[in-house]
């Protein structure tokens, strides 16, 4: 159901789908969700015996197992009217900031602009290149004010949201089959660790490219 | 710039898809069954949405202070959805249960063995509603379990509270 690129009658569409989308869609509160995740990883420290370093690793991997088989269902199988998620994707790069907005939006409703800042695509001369997300406010550790950098150590504490955001793209470019590939998602900007903002930094290059490189 | 507690603020009042909790929530209830087995899992998970709940009473503070128009407020509140709350009286005990739809931590589509209740965590939101209802009206001796859930096969998750008469 992808298209080359998107039209202004498809984007018109896509605008009204994801409100529409969001409505529909069941929700969690932001701040009940924040505070569950960093509930969940006291009790993940207690278990592991180890430090918040240790716990986010964990959690992290286990977000990873979930999250290819939960999105790859999303983009293929219907979530509304008939139409499902793969409506939104087009096969030309430039279209990915438009699409990932889109995605917060379904994702977050009108609120979304509070949150999010409109995705900056850098394009390299050869193919590879970059998204970045950078969030205002962040969803994850806005109600959190125990948890140091200290704490954190090497690990981010964004990371599932990073994870997440990575796994849309790759499962819609490997669902249209496109000759990229993701290397990377990232949290590159973290308001615990002092940053002004949050930050999330997919990067990806054309699978020929990684092919020569190995 | 906007302050921290304002935010915090705007966060209790936004939504987000639930996409997050069904990418992890199935694992981590293996993940502490694996560690530490079914009976601590559920003691843990369940603290968790006490410890949640509390929180979230501390930011967002309802108008409703009596149980059943506080629970059907909390649940709108954190999970945008409506629950139905039936009571039931015998000479012992009344019974509120509590019956939810659409209950945002069960997947009917992921059996997770040797768990029972996926959405145990519920539970500890309720204690939280309970002990908030209880600095305005004091309440008798309870009990708390979950009686059905989509996770398991139930056509709808329900949470029952049992209070002592007399």
């Amino acid at each position: 159901m992808s298209v080359e690129k998107l039209g202004f009658f498809r984007k018109l569409l896509i605008s009204l789908g994801k409100n529409l989308y969001y409505r529909k869609s069941q929700k969690v509160n932001v701040l009940g969700l924040g505070l569950m995740m960093r509930e969940l990883l006291r009790d993940y420290r207690e278990v592991l015996g180890g430090s918040l370093e240790n716990a986010l690793s964990e959690f992290e991997k286990q977000v990873q197992i979930q999250a290819g088989e939960v999105i790859s269902k999303l983009i293929s199988e219907p979530i509304m009217m008939g139409v499902s998620m793969s409506y939104a994707l087009s096969r030309d790069i430039n279209d990915l900031p438009f699409t990932t907005q889109a995605m917060f939006h379904g994702m977050i409703g009108k609120d979304y602009y509070k949150v999010f800042e409109y995705p900056n695509l850098i394009l390299n001369a050869d193919g590879s290149g970059t998204l970045i997300i950078r969030m205002n406010q962040c969803i994850m550790c806005a109600g959190i004010d125990d948890v140091t950098k200290e704490d954190l150590g090497k690990k981010d504490y964004g990371s599932t949201v990073a994870t997440l955001f990575g796994t849309v793209i790759k499962e819609a470019w490997d669902y249209m089959e496109m000759p990229y590939q993701v290397l990377e998602a990232k949290e590159t900007r973290c308001y615990l660790r002092g940053d002004p903002f949050g930050e999330i930094t997919i990067t990806f290059a054309p699978k020929s490219l990684v092919q020569k490189e190995e | 710039m906007k302050l921290k507690e304002d935010i915090i603020k705007d966060h209790s009042k936004m939504f987000i898809g639930n996409l997050l909790v069904r990418m992890f929530y199935p694992n981590i209830l293996s993940f502490f069954l694996n560690k530490v087995g079914l009976f601590e899992m559920e003691e843990r998970v369940s603290n968790v949405g006490y410890r949640v709940g509390q929180k979230l009473l501390n930011v967002w503070v309802p108008k409703e202070k009596r149980i059943e128009p506080l629970l059907k407020s909390f649940f709108k509140r954190m999970w945008n959805t409506k629950v139905t709350i039936k009571k039931e009286k015998s000479k012992e005990t009344f019974i509120y249960r509590i019956i939810d739809k659409s209950c945002r931590y069960c997947d009917p589509e992921v059996v997770l063995e040797g768990v029972r209740h996926p959405c145990i965590t519920v539970l500890g939101y309720i204690q939280a509603c309970l002990e908030y209802s209880s600095r305005k009206y004091p309440l008798p001796e309870y009990k708390l379990k979950t009686a059905k859930s989509r996770g398991s096969g139930d056509p709808y998750c329900e949470y029952q509270i049992e209070f002592k008469r007399g």
